[in-house]
Protein backbone atom coordinates (compact mmCIF):
# COMPACT_ATOMS: atom_id res chain seq x y z
CA UNK A 1 0.00 0.00 0.00
CA UNK A 2 1.36 3.21 -0.85
CA UNK A 3 2.05 5.71 2.25
CA UNK A 4 1.94 9.35 1.76
CA UNK A 5 4.99 11.52 3.10
CA UNK A 6 4.02 13.86 5.95
CA UNK A 7 5.13 17.27 5.72
CA UNK A 8 7.71 18.09 8.00
CA UNK A 9 6.44 20.53 10.18
CA UNK A 10 3.10 17.95 11.04
CA UNK A 11 5.42 15.53 12.44
CA UNK A 12 4.40 14.38 16.19
CA UNK A 13 6.04 14.88 19.26
CA UNK A 14 7.96 11.62 19.31
CA UNK A 15 9.47 11.79 15.40
CA UNK A 16 10.66 16.05 16.35
CA UNK A 17 11.93 14.95 19.71
CA UNK A 18 13.68 12.26 18.41
CA UNK A 19 15.57 14.10 16.46
CA UNK A 20 16.29 16.22 18.60
CA UNK A 21 17.74 13.01 20.83
CA UNK A 22 19.47 12.03 17.65
CA UNK A 23 21.31 15.54 16.94
CA UNK A 24 22.47 15.90 20.35
CA UNK A 25 24.07 12.17 20.26
CA UNK A 26 26.10 12.90 17.01
CA UNK A 27 27.64 16.25 18.67
CA UNK A 28 28.21 14.67 22.11
CA UNK A 29 30.01 11.95 20.22
CA UNK A 30 31.63 14.19 18.49
CA UNK A 31 33.20 15.93 21.28
CA UNK A 32 33.67 12.69 23.02
CA UNK A 33 35.98 11.78 19.57
CA UNK A 34 37.66 15.31 19.56
CA UNK A 35 38.35 14.23 23.60
CA UNK A 36 39.56 11.58 23.07
CA UNK A 37 42.47 13.12 20.14
CA UNK A 38 43.54 15.42 22.63
CA UNK A 39 43.88 13.20 25.24
CA UNK A 40 43.79 15.42 28.38
CA UNK A 41 41.37 16.23 30.40
CA UNK A 42 43.07 19.56 30.90
CA UNK A 43 42.55 21.12 27.58
CA UNK A 44 39.16 19.58 27.06
CA UNK A 45 37.20 18.00 29.42
CA UNK A 46 35.18 14.46 28.58
CA UNK A 47 31.21 14.91 28.22
CA UNK A 48 30.93 12.53 30.95
CA UNK A 49 33.54 14.72 33.48
CA UNK A 50 31.07 17.79 32.41
CA UNK A 51 27.97 15.56 33.70
CA UNK A 52 29.79 14.03 37.06
CA UNK A 53 31.24 17.30 37.58
CA UNK A 54 27.54 19.48 36.76
CA UNK A 55 25.60 16.04 39.11
CA UNK A 56 28.25 17.21 41.48
CA UNK A 57 27.89 20.89 41.72
CA UNK A 58 23.66 19.96 41.43
CA UNK A 59 23.92 18.45 45.08
CA UNK A 60 25.16 21.65 46.53
CA UNK A 61 23.27 24.40 47.88
CA UNK A 62 25.44 26.83 46.91
CA UNK A 63 25.19 26.28 42.99
CA UNK A 64 21.81 26.92 42.96
CA UNK A 65 22.35 29.84 44.96
CA UNK A 66 24.58 31.14 42.54
CA UNK A 67 21.93 30.76 39.73
CA UNK A 68 19.57 32.29 41.69
CA UNK A 69 21.94 35.35 42.48
CA UNK A 70 23.14 35.41 38.50
CA UNK A 71 19.22 35.08 37.04
CA UNK A 72 18.10 38.14 39.42
CA UNK A 73 21.16 40.34 38.19
CA UNK A 74 20.48 39.46 35.28
CA UNK A 75 16.87 39.76 35.40
CA UNK A 76 17.13 42.97 36.45
CA UNK A 77 19.62 43.94 34.04
CA UNK A 78 16.99 42.85 30.76
CA UNK A 79 14.17 44.27 32.39
CA UNK A 80 15.55 47.81 32.72
CA UNK A 81 17.35 47.79 29.24
CA UNK A 82 14.10 46.85 27.81
CA UNK A 83 11.93 49.49 29.81
CA UNK A 84 14.71 52.27 28.79
CA UNK A 85 14.70 50.87 25.10
CA UNK A 86 11.36 51.26 24.91
CA UNK A 87 11.34 54.60 26.14
CA UNK A 88 14.09 55.37 24.06
CA UNK A 89 12.84 53.86 20.80
CA UNK A 90 9.78 55.87 21.31
CA UNK A 91 11.31 59.42 21.80
CA UNK A 92 13.48 58.66 18.80
CA UNK A 93 10.68 57.75 16.67
CA UNK A 94 8.46 60.36 17.65
CA UNK A 95 11.46 63.56 17.97
CA UNK A 96 13.92 63.72 14.75
CA UNK A 97 15.75 66.25 17.45
CA UNK A 98 15.86 63.39 19.85
CA UNK A 99 17.23 61.29 17.12
CA UNK A 100 20.15 63.66 16.06
CA UNK A 101 21.00 64.00 19.92
CA UNK A 102 20.81 60.75 21.01
CA UNK A 103 22.20 58.29 17.63
CA UNK A 104 25.84 59.13 18.75
CA UNK A 105 25.04 57.53 21.63
CA UNK A 106 23.12 54.42 20.54
CA UNK A 107 26.36 53.74 18.36
CA UNK A 108 28.86 54.20 20.96
CA UNK A 109 27.29 51.88 22.95
CA UNK A 110 27.16 49.02 20.43
CA UNK A 111 30.97 49.93 18.91
CA UNK A 112 32.05 49.45 23.09
CA UNK A 113 34.13 46.48 23.62
CA UNK A 114 32.10 44.81 26.44
CA UNK A 115 35.71 44.18 28.19
CA UNK A 116 36.04 47.92 28.07
CA UNK A 117 32.63 48.74 29.69
CA UNK A 118 32.80 46.02 32.24
CA UNK A 119 36.53 47.44 33.27
CA UNK A 120 34.97 51.00 33.65
CA UNK A 121 31.84 50.22 35.68
CA UNK A 122 33.95 48.19 38.26
CA UNK A 123 35.68 51.28 38.52
CA UNK A 124 32.00 53.21 38.85
CA UNK A 125 30.20 51.20 40.80
CA UNK A 126 30.29 48.54 43.72
CA UNK A 127 30.74 44.75 42.39
CA UNK A 128 27.32 43.27 42.14
CA UNK A 129 26.09 46.55 40.46
CA UNK A 130 28.01 45.67 37.80
CA UNK A 131 26.78 42.98 36.03
CA UNK A 132 22.95 44.36 36.17
CA UNK A 133 24.75 47.33 34.59
CA UNK A 134 26.64 45.58 31.54
CA UNK A 135 23.19 43.79 31.06
CA UNK A 136 21.20 46.80 30.53
CA UNK A 137 23.62 48.20 28.44
CA UNK A 138 23.89 44.91 25.91
CA UNK A 139 19.65 44.84 25.75
CA UNK A 140 19.32 48.84 25.58
CA UNK A 141 20.18 48.93 21.97
CA UNK A 142 18.56 46.06 20.60
CA UNK A 143 15.50 47.09 22.05
CA UNK A 144 16.00 50.57 21.35
CA UNK A 145 16.35 49.99 17.90
CA UNK A 146 13.43 47.36 17.10
CA UNK A 147 11.21 49.66 18.67
CA UNK A 148 12.31 52.52 16.64
CA UNK A 149 12.08 50.32 13.31
CA UNK A 150 8.46 49.04 14.62
CA UNK A 151 6.98 52.21 15.10
CA UNK A 152 8.27 53.54 11.88
CA UNK A 153 7.49 50.79 9.97
CA UNK A 154 3.20 50.96 10.85
CA UNK A 155 1.76 51.49 7.64
CA UNK A 156 0.63 55.05 6.61
CA UNK A 157 -2.88 53.89 5.86
CA UNK A 158 -3.51 52.61 9.68
CA UNK A 159 -2.10 55.89 10.88
CA UNK A 160 -4.16 57.69 8.64
CA UNK A 161 -7.32 55.19 9.62
CA UNK A 162 -6.69 56.50 13.69
CA UNK A 163 -6.36 59.85 12.40
CA UNK A 164 -9.30 59.66 10.70
CA UNK A 165 -11.60 57.92 13.19
CA UNK A 166 -10.26 60.01 16.22
CA UNK A 167 -8.37 57.10 17.87
CA UNK A 168 -5.79 59.11 20.37
CA UNK A 169 -3.91 58.05 23.22
CA UNK A 170 -4.61 55.29 25.58
CA UNK A 171 -7.01 53.68 22.57
CA UNK A 172 -4.64 54.31 19.53
CA UNK A 173 -1.74 52.96 21.89
CA UNK A 174 -3.65 49.63 22.47
CA UNK A 175 -5.74 49.48 19.39
CA UNK A 176 -2.38 50.28 17.04
CA UNK A 177 1.15 51.13 18.20
CA UNK A 178 1.35 47.88 20.76
CA UNK A 179 0.11 44.91 18.68
CA UNK A 180 2.48 47.12 15.66
CA UNK A 181 5.13 46.88 17.49
CA UNK A 182 4.97 43.81 19.78
CA UNK A 183 6.45 41.64 17.01
CA UNK A 184 9.69 43.63 16.86
CA UNK A 185 10.06 44.25 20.71
CA UNK A 186 9.55 40.03 21.45
CA UNK A 187 12.39 39.82 18.17
CA UNK A 188 14.38 42.25 20.70
CA UNK A 189 13.83 40.50 23.43
CA UNK A 190 14.61 37.31 22.65
CA UNK A 191 17.66 38.27 20.95
CA UNK A 192 18.60 40.13 23.99
CA UNK A 193 18.46 37.49 27.10
CA UNK A 194 21.17 35.59 25.02
CA UNK A 195 23.14 39.04 25.03
CA UNK A 196 22.30 39.67 28.43
CA UNK A 197 23.84 36.30 29.86
CA UNK A 198 26.61 37.05 27.93
CA UNK A 199 27.48 39.83 29.43
CA UNK A 200 26.26 39.22 32.47
CA UNK A 201 28.12 36.24 33.40
CA UNK A 202 31.39 38.30 31.79
CA UNK A 203 31.14 41.01 34.25
CA UNK A 204 30.60 38.53 37.22
CA UNK A 205 33.48 36.68 35.84
CA UNK A 206 35.76 40.02 35.67
CA UNK A 207 34.42 41.20 38.77
CA UNK A 208 35.14 37.84 40.52
CA UNK A 209 31.82 38.07 42.30
CA UNK A 210 31.77 35.03 44.65
CA UNK A 211 28.39 33.67 45.15
CA UNK A 212 27.91 34.25 41.14
CA UNK A 213 27.88 31.64 37.89
CA UNK A 214 30.41 33.72 36.84
CA UNK A 215 32.18 33.46 39.91
CA UNK A 216 32.35 29.77 39.81
CA UNK A 217 33.67 29.71 36.34
CA UNK A 218 36.60 32.40 37.33
CA UNK A 219 37.36 29.95 40.33
CA UNK A 220 36.93 26.65 37.88
CA UNK A 221 39.57 28.87 35.94
CA UNK A 222 41.85 29.79 38.70
CA UNK A 223 42.22 26.02 40.03
CA UNK A 224 42.83 24.55 36.41
CA UNK A 225 39.41 22.38 37.09
CA UNK A 226 38.42 22.37 32.94
CA UNK A 227 35.47 19.94 33.89
CA UNK A 228 33.73 22.51 36.21
CA UNK A 229 34.25 25.26 33.79
CA UNK A 230 32.32 23.48 31.47
CA UNK A 231 29.67 22.33 34.09
CA UNK A 232 29.19 26.18 34.63
CA UNK A 233 29.02 27.30 31.43
CA UNK A 234 26.59 24.36 30.22
CA UNK A 235 24.34 25.37 33.30
CA UNK A 236 24.50 29.10 31.89
CA UNK A 237 23.72 28.14 28.61
CA UNK A 238 20.88 25.77 29.79
CA UNK A 239 19.95 29.04 32.08
CA UNK A 240 19.70 31.57 29.19
CA UNK A 241 18.10 28.90 26.78
CA UNK A 242 15.17 28.52 29.52
CA UNK A 243 15.05 32.04 30.17
CA UNK A 244 14.38 32.52 26.57
CA UNK A 245 11.73 29.92 26.23
CA UNK A 246 10.11 31.69 29.22
CA UNK A 247 10.22 35.39 27.63
CA UNK A 248 9.48 33.92 24.32
CA UNK A 249 6.31 32.59 25.19
CA UNK A 250 5.23 35.32 28.17
CA UNK A 251 5.47 37.84 25.26
CA UNK A 252 3.49 35.44 22.82
CA UNK A 253 0.94 35.48 25.41
CA UNK A 254 -1.97 37.13 24.43
CA UNK A 255 -0.58 37.96 20.63
CA UNK A 256 -3.08 37.55 17.96
CA UNK A 257 -0.86 37.00 14.97
CA UNK A 258 -2.04 37.22 11.28
CA UNK A 259 0.52 34.38 10.00
CA UNK A 260 -2.07 31.48 10.82
CA UNK A 261 -3.67 32.59 7.53
CA UNK A 262 -5.93 29.88 6.16
CA UNK A 263 -6.36 30.02 2.56
CA UNK A 264 -9.99 32.20 1.64
CA UNK A 265 -13.20 30.28 -0.21
CA UNK B 1 -28.13 74.64 3.57
CA UNK B 2 -25.94 73.14 0.74
CA UNK B 3 -22.40 75.19 0.67
CA UNK B 4 -20.63 75.74 -2.56
CA UNK B 5 -17.21 75.50 -1.93
CA UNK B 6 -13.78 75.26 -4.16
CA UNK B 7 -10.69 73.83 -2.59
CA UNK B 8 -7.36 73.19 -4.25
CA UNK B 9 -4.89 70.32 -3.31
CA UNK B 10 -0.81 69.77 -4.17
CA UNK B 11 0.88 66.55 -3.28
CA UNK B 12 4.66 66.84 -3.03
CA UNK B 13 4.74 69.88 -5.60
CA UNK B 14 1.87 68.24 -8.36
CA UNK B 15 -1.06 69.86 -8.51
CA UNK B 16 -3.99 66.89 -7.84
CA UNK B 17 -7.30 69.22 -7.18
CA UNK B 18 -6.87 73.14 -9.11
CA UNK B 19 -9.61 75.06 -7.52
CA UNK B 20 -12.30 72.67 -7.75
CA UNK B 21 -15.97 73.78 -7.23
CA UNK B 22 -18.64 71.72 -5.60
CA UNK B 23 -21.65 72.15 -3.66
CA UNK B 24 -21.52 69.67 -0.45
CA UNK B 25 -25.35 68.51 0.22
CA UNK B 26 -26.88 69.10 3.74
CA UNK B 27 -27.98 65.68 3.49
CA UNK B 28 -28.09 63.06 0.35
CA UNK B 29 -25.56 61.76 -1.71
CA UNK B 30 -23.24 63.31 -4.13
CA UNK B 31 -21.36 61.00 -6.29
CA UNK B 32 -17.63 61.57 -8.34
CA UNK B 33 -17.68 59.55 -10.96
CA UNK B 34 -14.52 59.13 -13.19
CA UNK B 35 -11.47 57.59 -14.07
CA UNK B 36 -8.88 56.11 -11.42
CA UNK B 37 -5.84 58.92 -11.27
CA UNK B 38 -8.23 61.62 -11.56
CA UNK B 39 -7.76 62.91 -7.96
CA UNK B 40 -10.96 61.72 -6.79
CA UNK B 41 -9.71 60.19 -3.88
CA UNK B 42 -7.57 63.02 -3.05
CA UNK B 43 -10.14 65.07 -2.39
CA UNK B 44 -12.48 62.98 -0.29
CA UNK B 45 -9.67 62.81 2.18
CA UNK B 46 -9.57 66.40 1.70
CA UNK B 47 -12.82 66.99 2.86
CA UNK B 48 -11.92 64.52 5.56
CA UNK B 49 -9.52 66.95 6.76
CA UNK B 50 -6.64 63.70 6.28
CA UNK B 51 -4.86 66.18 3.54
CA UNK B 52 -3.70 70.30 3.97
CA UNK B 53 -6.08 71.90 1.34
CA UNK B 54 -7.06 75.55 0.62
CA UNK B 55 -10.42 75.88 0.69
CA UNK B 56 -12.75 79.02 -0.28
CA UNK B 57 -14.36 79.45 1.97
CA UNK B 58 -13.64 77.34 4.87
CA UNK B 59 -14.04 73.30 4.68
CA UNK B 60 -17.73 72.99 6.06
CA UNK B 61 -17.41 69.49 7.29
CA UNK B 62 -13.88 71.23 9.17
CA UNK B 63 -14.15 69.68 13.17
CA UNK B 64 -17.21 67.39 12.08
CA UNK B 65 -17.36 63.84 13.09
CA UNK B 66 -16.38 62.53 9.91
CA UNK B 67 -16.64 58.60 8.70
CA UNK B 68 -14.82 57.53 6.25
CA UNK B 69 -14.78 53.72 4.31
CA UNK B 70 -11.65 54.12 2.53
CA UNK B 71 -10.50 52.42 -0.74
CA UNK B 72 -8.31 49.58 0.89
CA UNK B 73 -10.45 48.15 4.08
CA UNK B 74 -7.73 49.11 6.57
CA UNK B 75 -8.92 46.38 9.28
CA UNK B 76 -6.09 45.60 11.63
CA UNK B 77 -4.89 42.31 11.48
CA UNK B 78 -5.14 41.78 15.18
CA UNK B 79 -7.96 41.82 15.77
CA UNK B 80 -11.51 40.35 15.14
CA UNK B 81 -13.97 41.76 13.02
CA UNK B 82 -15.84 42.59 16.49
CA UNK B 83 -12.70 44.76 18.04
CA UNK B 84 -12.14 46.04 14.30
CA UNK B 85 -15.55 47.64 14.40
CA UNK B 86 -16.04 48.16 18.48
CA UNK B 87 -12.27 50.23 18.33
CA UNK B 88 -14.53 53.34 16.91
CA UNK B 89 -16.87 53.59 18.67
CA UNK B 90 -16.86 55.83 21.94
CA UNK B 91 -18.27 53.29 24.25
CA UNK B 92 -18.28 50.26 22.80
CA UNK B 93 -21.53 48.35 23.26
CA UNK B 94 -21.11 44.57 24.84
CA UNK B 95 -23.14 43.31 22.91
CA UNK B 96 -22.54 44.43 18.99
CA UNK B 97 -25.79 45.43 17.37
CA UNK B 98 -25.39 45.35 13.16
CA UNK B 99 -27.31 45.87 10.48
CA UNK B 100 -28.80 42.69 8.76
CA UNK B 101 -28.20 44.13 5.40
CA UNK B 102 -24.43 43.44 6.02
CA UNK B 103 -24.23 40.02 6.71
CA UNK B 104 -22.09 39.62 8.99
CA UNK B 105 -23.36 36.99 11.48
CA UNK B 106 -21.30 34.39 12.75
CA UNK B 107 -18.39 36.27 11.84
CA UNK B 108 -17.63 38.65 14.96
CA UNK B 109 -15.33 36.46 16.44
CA UNK B 110 -13.01 35.69 12.93
CA UNK B 111 -9.64 37.30 11.87
CA UNK B 112 -9.61 39.25 8.93
CA UNK B 113 -7.24 36.89 7.51
CA UNK B 114 -9.86 34.23 7.75
CA UNK B 115 -12.53 36.32 5.95
CA UNK B 116 -12.73 36.75 2.34
CA UNK B 117 -12.68 40.26 0.47
CA UNK B 118 -15.95 41.00 0.11
CA UNK B 119 -16.75 39.82 3.73
CA UNK B 120 -13.53 42.44 5.03
CA UNK B 121 -15.09 45.49 3.11
CA UNK B 122 -18.57 44.52 4.53
CA UNK B 123 -16.65 45.18 8.42
CA UNK B 124 -15.67 48.11 6.67
CA UNK B 125 -18.21 49.79 5.91
CA UNK B 126 -20.10 48.40 9.37
CA UNK B 127 -17.03 50.35 10.93
CA UNK B 128 -17.73 53.34 9.29
CA UNK B 129 -21.36 53.18 9.88
CA UNK B 130 -20.82 52.00 13.72
CA UNK B 131 -18.89 55.28 13.95
CA UNK B 132 -21.80 57.33 13.66
CA UNK B 133 -20.62 60.69 12.49
CA UNK B 134 -22.18 63.97 11.13
CA UNK B 135 -20.68 63.08 7.41
CA UNK B 136 -20.25 59.74 5.66
CA UNK B 137 -17.46 59.70 3.33
CA UNK B 138 -17.61 56.27 0.94
CA UNK B 139 -14.47 55.57 -1.39
CA UNK B 140 -15.99 52.68 -3.73
CA UNK B 141 -17.73 51.49 -0.81
CA UNK B 142 -18.90 48.08 -3.14
CA UNK B 143 -15.52 47.01 -4.53
CA UNK B 144 -15.45 42.97 -4.37
CA UNK B 145 -19.02 42.64 -3.51
CA UNK B 146 -21.62 41.04 -6.15
CA UNK B 147 -24.84 42.71 -7.32
CA UNK B 148 -27.12 41.09 -5.31
CA UNK B 149 -25.30 41.65 -2.73
CA UNK B 150 -24.99 45.41 -3.13
CA UNK B 151 -28.83 45.54 -3.76
CA UNK B 152 -29.08 44.23 -0.15
CA UNK B 153 -27.19 46.89 1.27
CA UNK B 154 -28.38 50.04 -0.97
CA UNK B 155 -31.40 50.04 1.50
CA UNK B 156 -29.01 50.89 4.29
CA UNK B 157 -26.98 53.45 2.80
CA UNK B 158 -30.10 55.08 1.46
CA UNK B 159 -31.22 56.14 5.12
CA UNK B 160 -27.97 56.81 5.84
CA UNK B 161 -28.42 59.71 3.29
CA UNK B 162 -31.58 60.68 4.41
CA UNK B 163 -29.79 61.50 7.75
CA UNK B 164 -26.29 63.44 6.85
CA UNK B 165 -24.43 64.24 3.61
CA UNK B 166 -22.97 61.33 2.10
CA UNK B 167 -20.25 61.60 -0.87
CA UNK B 168 -19.57 59.17 -2.65
CA UNK B 169 -16.54 57.83 -5.37
CA UNK B 170 -17.01 55.29 -7.63
CA UNK B 171 -16.36 53.75 -11.26
CA UNK B 172 -19.17 51.59 -11.46
CA UNK B 173 -22.14 53.67 -13.49
CA UNK B 174 -24.73 51.41 -11.86
CA UNK B 175 -23.30 51.72 -8.10
CA UNK B 176 -23.96 55.77 -9.02
CA UNK B 177 -27.35 55.91 -10.32
CA UNK B 178 -28.46 53.35 -7.36
CA UNK B 179 -27.23 55.42 -4.76
CA UNK B 180 -26.62 59.06 -5.86
CA UNK B 181 -28.83 62.23 -5.94
CA UNK B 182 -26.00 64.12 -8.01
CA UNK B 183 -23.30 62.84 -10.25
CA UNK B 184 -20.44 65.03 -10.82
CA UNK B 185 -18.53 63.49 -13.94
CA UNK B 186 -14.97 63.98 -13.56
CA UNK B 187 -11.40 63.94 -15.01
CA UNK B 188 -8.04 64.37 -14.22
CA UNK B 189 -5.58 65.53 -12.76
CA UNK B 190 -6.26 68.34 -12.00
CA UNK B 191 -9.43 67.19 -11.18
CA UNK B 192 -12.07 68.99 -13.09
CA UNK B 193 -15.39 68.38 -14.61
CA UNK B 194 -15.56 66.69 -17.54
CA UNK B 195 -18.22 68.71 -19.66
CA UNK B 196 -19.45 71.83 -18.86
CA UNK B 197 -23.17 70.31 -17.97
CA UNK B 198 -21.49 67.21 -16.76
CA UNK B 199 -23.31 67.44 -13.40
CA UNK B 200 -26.52 65.42 -13.58
CA UNK B 201 -28.86 65.72 -10.68
CA UNK B 202 -30.99 62.58 -10.49
CA UNK B 203 -33.41 63.99 -8.43
CA UNK B 204 -33.61 60.91 -5.94
CA UNK B 205 -35.24 61.11 -2.30
CA UNK B 206 -33.78 58.05 -1.12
Amino acid sequence: MKQSKTPSHKRGPVTRWGRRVLVAVFWIGLWQVVCLVTGHEYYLASPWSVVQSLWRLGGQASFWESCAQTLGRIALGVFLGAVAGCLLGAVTARFSLAETVLHPLLSLIKATPVASLILLFLIWFRAPLVPVVTTLLMVLPVVWENVKTGLHEIPENFLEMARAYRLRGWKKLRCLTIPAVRPYFRAACQSAVGLGFKAGVAAEVLSNLRGSMGGGIYEAKIYLETADLFAWTAAVVLLSLFVEQIVARLLRWGEKPPDRREPHE
Amino acid sequence: MNKSIRLSVALSGHVIVDRFSLTLPETGCLCLFGPSGCGKTTLLRALGGLLPAQFEPENPWQGKKTAILFQEDRLFPWMTVKENIQCVQKKPARVLSLPDELGLDGLLERYPHEISGGQCRRVALARALCYGGDVLLLDEPFRGLDRPRIEAILPLLQREKAKKPVLLITHDQWEAKALADQILWVEGPPLRLKTPDSSENLQKNG
